[in-house]
């Protein structure tokens, strides 16, 4: 399971890419394929994080990719 | 033909007669990289040296590059080119945020205005479609709410916007292009020029992919890059702080040498302990959230 902590979180949005290029099969960077999600809201400085249902923990990947390219330890593994 | 790391299109906008037109980035993605590298050529080749700078004549060019949009650290930044308003020669600005990609997303490399709209217009980018609309309602409003204003009239809160307030309708030279609150692109008078070209902003929202050459490639110099950024001395101090102005040039060699922007450059010397005031834990107290660029590992914004 992935954990997700908006606290720490500063919205560059690495793991929406990471998450895209797993799911097109390392071919591609493409927003319509992203399981997880990273919204800002400007107005508030709130960040609100997702994962949806289409999420398969990163199959065939060596780790979850986004737990790998996220700087902030916004995210991490709980087994 | 697409090319990998491109968007695959190049947007023409003449606002004096409202014609849009594409041409395939592949024309001139063989012999210059990225935005800045298109734009300048552009510029080379279709700008008259005789056009001043606010002109209806002159160019204004944003383009993004093939790093942009990916997994890369720092792809983010949209350069913005044009005639200098100060100097009449070459002029080049760029600035961070998330619009680039977005733009990227939505279809488009770069994108060219040249002409000056009747009444104010923005442009309107979304899934390889393009539109200008008009701005008469946003006219005269700050950044911030241009952006809040176009989120509404799309319904979407995702749209990214870049744009100018009310320094650079009125051409100040000092002007900028503003993204994402924050983030500003601030050289040259690009600001004025956009303002010139009665153009507000730029608004892009789209779902178009950007493909990958070669992957094994590519993610072994992602690691490269993320290891190196990691030596950075500054990284975490940077990611927990954010920094401020003056604070990230004190006592640095450059400051040592004489640069030193304080008060945007209005004063060459302040003593460290009023450094002090404007800086670190004084400013710290004021800031709700760091909201990092795009794909930036080190978010120092505050």
């Amino acid at each position: 399971m992935i954990l997700l902590d908006p606290t720490r979180c500063q919205g560059c949005r690495l793991c929406e890419a990471a998450c895209s290029l797993h799911h097109s099969g390392h071919t591609a960077f493409n927003p319509a394929l992203m399981s997880t999600k990273v919204v800002r809201d400007n107005d508030t400085a709130r960040i609100t994080m997702s994962i949806d249902s289409t999420c398969d923990g990163c199959a065939g990947e060596e780790t979850l990719l986004c737990v790998k390219y996220c700087a902030y330890g916004a995210r991490s593994v709980k087994r | 033909m697409r090319r990998p790391g491109y968007a695959g299109k190049i947007l023409r906008v003449d606002l004096t007669r409202q014609r849009l037109t594409t041409e395939p980035t592949v024309k001139y993605a063989d012999r210059f990289v990225g935005g800045r590298g298109i734009n300048a050529w552009m510029l080379f080749n279709e700008l008259d040296t005789s056009v001043r700078p606010f002109d209806p004549e002159n160019m204004l060019l944003f383009g993004v590059g093939p790093l942009v949009g990916t997994l890369s650290p720092f792809g983010c930044r949209v350069s913005v080119d044009t005639k200098n308003a100060y100097t009449s020669g070459v002029g080049s600005a760029n600035c961070g945020g998330h619009f680039g990609v977005e733009m990227k997303h939505a279809g488009f490399d770069n994108v060219v205005f040249t002409g000056r709209a009747e009444e104010p217009v923005y442009l309107w980018l979304n899934e390889g479609k393009a539109e200008l609309r008009n701005a008469r309602g946003l006219w005269g409003e700050t950044t911030w709410e241009t952006e809040r204003e176009i989120r509404k009239e799309q319904g979407d809160e995702e749209v990214r916007v870049i744009g100018i307030g009310p320094a650079g309708e009125n051409l100040v030279k000092s002007a900028c292009i503003i993204s994402d609150r924050a983030k500003a692109a601030g050289g040259s008078g690009v600001g004025a020029v956009m303002g010139s070209k009665n153009l507000k902003a730029i608004a892009a929202r789209g779902t178009h992919s950007i493909a990958v050459a070669e992957p094994e490639r590519f993610l072994k110099a992602v690691d490269a890059a993320r290891a190196k950024i990691e030596q950075f001395p500054k990284a975490e101090k940077y990611r927990k702080d954010g920094y401020y102005g003056v604070e990230s040039y004190y006592g640095s060699p450059a400051w040592e040498a004489g640069f030193r922007p304080v008060r945007n450059g209005q004063d060459d010397y302040w003593d460290p302990e009023k450094v002090k005031q404007v800086s670190g834990d004084a400013m710290k107290k004021y800031r709700a959230k760091i909201l990092a660029c795009y794909g930036c590992p080190v978010g120092c914004m505050p």
